[in-house]
């Protein structure tokens, strides 16, 4: 039965200390704001080209268990501002941290069962650090540092194993999401570059992991298996005289490979990637959970936290019994907000004729995902910090009607949802291939919405094009 | 009495809380000159000690070969040798010229072996000469067209292997050079260094 509460009684020394001791943890805490709060000029700053400002607000909303996001925004920001040797300096550093956040802290998990997720350290979402190496690989191509290219997508590779290995274990038990623990863009674009230097065998094995890995995300993620692909596929492979394994993915994968292999002739390719909005984030959601007067668990706060949890999902209508107190949490709600732009159709003159693009990476798509996955476990964790700050306000109100306000305020102060996510990432990634003839181009890039209406234009001009070359480039609309 | 375990759980955990910010906001920065020959691994990924490893091995491999002897007797002259750019085939951003520059230095310093600039360094040395063509007196001027070509150029890669479940890491890095004759492509040295390191992760700190 919970006991209603009692008007003050004098304050007492050990709820007074832990009055107290809630109160320095609060000041040790991050301020009241949440990430995103802090940031909230980010993406306007971004968006506008002012890059030195995003830069600035990065760095005043820099927080001690946000290093990663701050390396990782700062790492696009600069990316993005051509000061590529910066942007892959920082996010070298950014690399290293997430690999050293694989060990957790014990205090700051337990700091956060009173407090709010924001006390742990971020570790970034697997569909966070898959594009670093494709930040990273574009910062050595501006550079034209091939070599560095090449560790970029070796380095994917190695990531890519580790996720795919990880995965092979948890499908066993029906635990993984294919598209979770794989990324078939990433695939695609370490083929493209092994290709570019010279080193098809591994060129190929991208290309075939890409193409199963945009099998299985079919119908999943707003993604199209590329329409290079197969050509692609088709020409390592032939180079390779791999014909037994292209047979073998021809019966696996109907209608991926040509009929034919087409003669590139004295021809370039030019990759354009287009990323267009931002990526969905999070924002802190208030809501009131009741606990009835009748509720008895017998201390059994998970038995406890698991019934709450029902009364979120399915509400509490039935249960019919007084309620003894509104039990405030704070959950991230996820917001998407699509971009105007969802495609461009891409123009190099008379020559080389006009291509699509086509999406390739759903950045927003994999991030609704790790949101569905992880809810259960957020909410259920935010419960039951919920219910330490109400077992420790009714406690202190045993003592001191004061105390126990001092207490609410505390708890109510520090409860925030986790809304950290890297803000900067673009919605989605589109990708576009020209074969083109030796010379330099004039790209004319003409933005279409999801309907196909021209939205706005872009001119990727001086693209110099030799013959047997490959040329990457990319452009961020917003 | 009901809240009795778990008020004291949150008061722990405060505490716990509490210990963590202060931790937090101490330390301060320290330099400290140490010998460049000394150890230390931070990250796990390759550093000065490996190239430094690698340097001393392939220095060692390089000047005691019968390479050497033999272009002696055949040809009764100090062969030339010039350093190619080494390839970095290998998983991380890799500074492959330091340990190739100390073993160019070490076949310079041992006397037996002539050194030929590189291309990036001929480069500069052609632009000076060009330069001296205009501005130097007849006397000091260089000629043109007297370059030493070099006998054998010095080529290496290295390579790695990378095996990384959870927290736990093994990296196996493999140095490959060759001096290859320029005249028939004959390799007529090769030496190696493999380094392998085990990088492991707990899973909990305090």
């Amino acid at each position: 039965m919970i006991e209603p509460s009692r008007i003050g009684r004098g304050v007492a020394a050990p709820a007074t200390a832990g009055a107290l001791l809630l109160l320095l943890v609060g000041t040790c805490l991050t301020g009241c704001s949440t990430y995103v709060e802090r940031h909230r000029l980010l993406r306007d700053d971004l968006a506008g080209g002012d890059f030195d400002a995003a830069l600035e607000v990065i760095d005043e909303g820099a927080k001690g268990h946000d290093r990663l996001l701050n390396l990782l925004e700062s790492g696009l920001v600069l990316h993005y501002a051509d000061r590529w040797r910066e942007s892959n300096a920082v996010f070298e550093e950014a690399e290293l941290l997430a690999a050293d956040l694989y060990t957790r802290s014990i205090s700051q998990a337990a700091l956060s069962l009173i407090t709010n997720d924001a006390a742990i350290d971020y570790r970034a979402k697997p569909h966070e650090m898959a594009l670093v190496p494709y930040f990273r690989a574009l910062n050595y191509v501006y550079l034209g540092e091939r070599t560095g290219a090449l560790v970029e997508a070796r380095k994917a590779e190695i990531r890519l194993r580790e996720w795919m290995g990880a995965a092979e274990s948890a499908r066993a038990s029906g635990e993984a999401d294919p598209v979770l623990e794989n990324n078939a863009f990433l695939h695609y674009l370490r083929g493209m570059i092994h290709e570019w230097g010279g080193e098809t065998n591994e060129a190929f094995l991208a290309y075939r992991h890409a193409a199963l890995a945009y099998a299985d995300a079919a119908g999943l993620l707003a993604t199209d298996t590329p329409p290079w692909l197969g050509a692609d596929l088709l020409r390592t492979g032939r180079r390779l005289g791999f014909d037994a394994e292209l047979d073998a993915l021809g019966r696996q994968l109907p209608g991926l490979l040509p009929d034919s292999q087409a003669d590139p002739g004295e021809t370039g390719e030019v990759v354009l990637f287009l990323e267009t909005g931002y990526a969905p984030y999070r924002e802190s959601n208030e809501l009131d959970l009741p606990i009835f007067a009748n509720d008895d668990f017998h201390d059994d706060y998970d038995a406890w936290a698991l019934a709450l949890h029902g009364r979120y999902l399915h509400g509490w209508g039935g249960y019919g019994g007084k309620i003894a107190y509104w039990l405030r949490i704070a959950v991230p709600e996820f917001v998407d907000v699509p971009p105007l732009v969802a495609g461009a159709r891409v123009s190099s003159g008379t020559v080389g004729g006009q291509a699509r693009t086509v999406r390739v990476e759903d950045v927003a798509g994999r991030a609704a995902r790790r949101f569905e996955a992880d809810q259960d476990n957020v909410l259920l964790k935010t419960i039951a910090r919920g219910l330490v700050k109400f077992a420790a306000q009714e406690k202190a109100e045993d003592k001191s009607k004061l105390v126990g306000l001092l207490t609410n305020l505390l708890g109510a102060a520090t409860e925030r949802a986790d809304t950290r996510a890297w803000l900067t990432l673009p919605h989605g990634i589109c990708m576009s291939r020209l074969s083109l003839p030796p010379g330099v181009y004039d790209l004319r890039v003409d933005l279409v919405d999801g309907h196909g209406r021209s939205v706005g234009e872009e001119v990727v001009a001086g693209v110099r094009v030799r013959a047997g070359d490959w040329i990457f480039l990319s452009r961020r609309v917003f | 009495m009901r809240y009795h375990r778990f008020t004291t759980l949150a008061a722990l955990l405060a505490v716990a809380a509490v210990l963590t910010c202060l931790g937090g906001c101490g330390g301060g920065k320290a330099v400290t000159r140490v010998e460049t020959d000394s150890t230390f691994d931070l990250s796990g990924q390759w550093n000065d000690t490996d190239s430094r490893l690698v340097a001393e091995e392939l220095i060692a491999q390089a000047t005691t070969g019968a390479w050497l002897e033999n272009h002696l007797l055949a040809h009764g002259k100090k062969p030339a040798v010039i350093v190619g750019q080494p390839l970095n085939k290998s998983a991380e951003h890799i500074p492959v010229n330091t340990f190739m520059a100390d073993v160019e230095r070490a076949f310079i310093n041992s006397g037996r072996v002539r050194m030929v600039a590189t291309a990036e360094q001929r480069e500069q040395v052609r632009d000076e000469r060009a330069d001296q063509q205009q501005y130097a007196s007849e006397a000091s001027m260089k000629d043109w067209g007297r370059e030493l070509g070099a006998d054998y150029i010095l080529l290496g890669e290295i390579n790695t292997i990378i095996d990384r479940e959870e927290g736990d890491e093994v990296k196996f890095y493999q140095v490959d050079t060759y001096l290859i004759d320029l005249e028939d492509n004959t390799k007529v040295w090769a030496g190696f260094k493999k380094i392998k390191k085990y990088v492991s992760r707990d899973g909990y700190r305090p």
